[in-house]
Parts: structure tokens; sequence; C-alpha cells
């Protein structure tokens, strides 16, 4: 992504749920994004996050990403206004 | 069928009642509780679970259907507590009610596995004096409950 293609900032925004260590990464449950003109991929986002927030970075390499409650399959999806994105890192149940 | 996330305490009991299912010949359970582990931050006393919901349930909801499936489970369960969980108690209870026993043992084997596998669902090591402690962010919690 290129910088300032995602922006923290004002809706209509994708909302960003961290978990677990993602959680405490980044001290907050929860994340706007506010997207620009042309949309945004899931990668870019991702990539924005960790521009943001070093810490995050390493912990989004090896999490699982849920779109819409959707498992995501290819960070090249386009992100949608309203989007909710959930950060899963690695999970220890049980 | 039973699947279920709960804050209140899980019966080892009550999840056998639930695997009473007519014609199963062989019958295992598994109940998970949460050890007293050493560690560098003291002796856990708790763990505390933290669980997305929705997406959960819905693996939950999976999983059973794959013991179904896989090993002609005649009933399941897939019980885990979420929130603060005390030491001696129990975290996780999975079952399978089967035609026989190795059925039954492989469908159970099969439920903990996925369920620490693929059920969003985390846990931290609360020790004494509350620190609460998260084993390497790179790789799955500890493993204080089995």
């Amino acid at each position: 992504m290129g910088r300032g293609v995602v922006r923290a900032a004002m809706p209509p925004a994708v909302t960003v749920r961290l978990f677990a260590t993602a959680r405490e990464a980044v001290g907050r449950a929860t994340l706007s994004w506010e997207l620009p003109p042309e949309g945004a991929s899931v990668a870019e986002l991702v990539r924005a996050l960790g521009d943001a927030h070093p810490p995050l970075a390493r912990i989004l390499r090896v999490s699982r990403l849920v779109r819409n409650g959707h498992y995501v399959e290819e960070l090249s999806e386009r992100l949608r206004p309203r989007d909710e994105l959930a950060v899963h890192p690695p999970y220890g149940g049980g | 069928m039973s699947v279920r996330l709960s804050p209140r305490p899980l019966s080892i009991s009550r999840a056998g009642a639930a695997l009473d299912a007519p014609g199963a010949g062989g019958v295992a359970l598994f109940a998970g509780r949460v050890r007293p582990d050493r560690t560098p931050t003291g002796t856990v006393v708790a763990l505390d679970y933290e669980v997305d919901r929705s997406i959960a349930m819905r693996v939950l909801g999976e999983l059973e259907r794959e013991a179904v499936r896989r090993f002609h489970a005649r009933a399941v369960v897939v019980w885990h507590r979420v929130g603060r969980v005390p030491v001696g108690e129990v975290a996780v209870i999975v079952g399978a009610a089967c035609g026989h026993r190795s059925e039954a043992f492989d469908a159970t084997r099969f439920l903990i596995e996925e369920v620490k596998r693929t059920v969003p669902i985390w846990k931290s090591e609360r020790g004494r004096r509350g620190r609460r402690r998260r084993r390497s962010p790179l790789r799955p919690a500890g493993r204080s409950a089995d």
C-alpha cells in the first residue's frame, strides 16, 4: 500500500477487531480505519496496521484474518466501507 | 449433539448424560482441567479464556458435524469455558458416543485436537498477585489445561 492510502480517521471506515496478543500489542480492542476513495485490499490494510503499530506487525504475520465473519482466503480481497476485519493470533484453547 | 461456550463451571456428569445415545456401544469423554503450573511469574492460579464467540460457535458446530460424518458419532459434546477458570476446574470437555470404542476414542481425540487448533479461543495465565502471563505471541498459548 502506498503511504496514506489507508488512514486512521472517520467513517466510512473498516472496523478492525483485535484479540489476545494483537489487542495487547495495540492496547485497544478495536480500531477504525478510513478507506481511500479507490478502496484498499486486505493486504494493504494489514501493512498499514503494521506500520502504525510496530508491535502488531509480527503478530499479523502469523495471524488468521476474518472478514465479515469469514476467514480471509486471499489477501488481495478488496475491502468495503463498514467491513469488519478480525485479527486472530494463533489459537490456544483447551 | 451439544456445543457450548460457557462462563459457568462445566459438569462432567452432565456431559456424560448428554452422550447417552441409544445404541452407542462406546462412549469416550475427555476433560481438561487447569493445572497449577509453575512459571517464571509464579504459580498459575487461573487461566483467562478469551473467545471470538460468533466464529467459535460456528467452528464448534462444524467440528460436531465432522465427528458425526467421520466417526459415525451418535452423540457429541464439545464444551469450553470462557472467562476466568481457577486451577482445578474443568476448562474443556469433549466426547463422543459411537458404535464401538475405537471410533469413540478416535472421535474424542479428533475433537480435542481440533478445538485447540481451529477454534478462536486464547488463554493467558494468571498467577498469584494478579500477574498475567501469555506465552510467545507467535505460538499458540501454553498447555496448562490438558
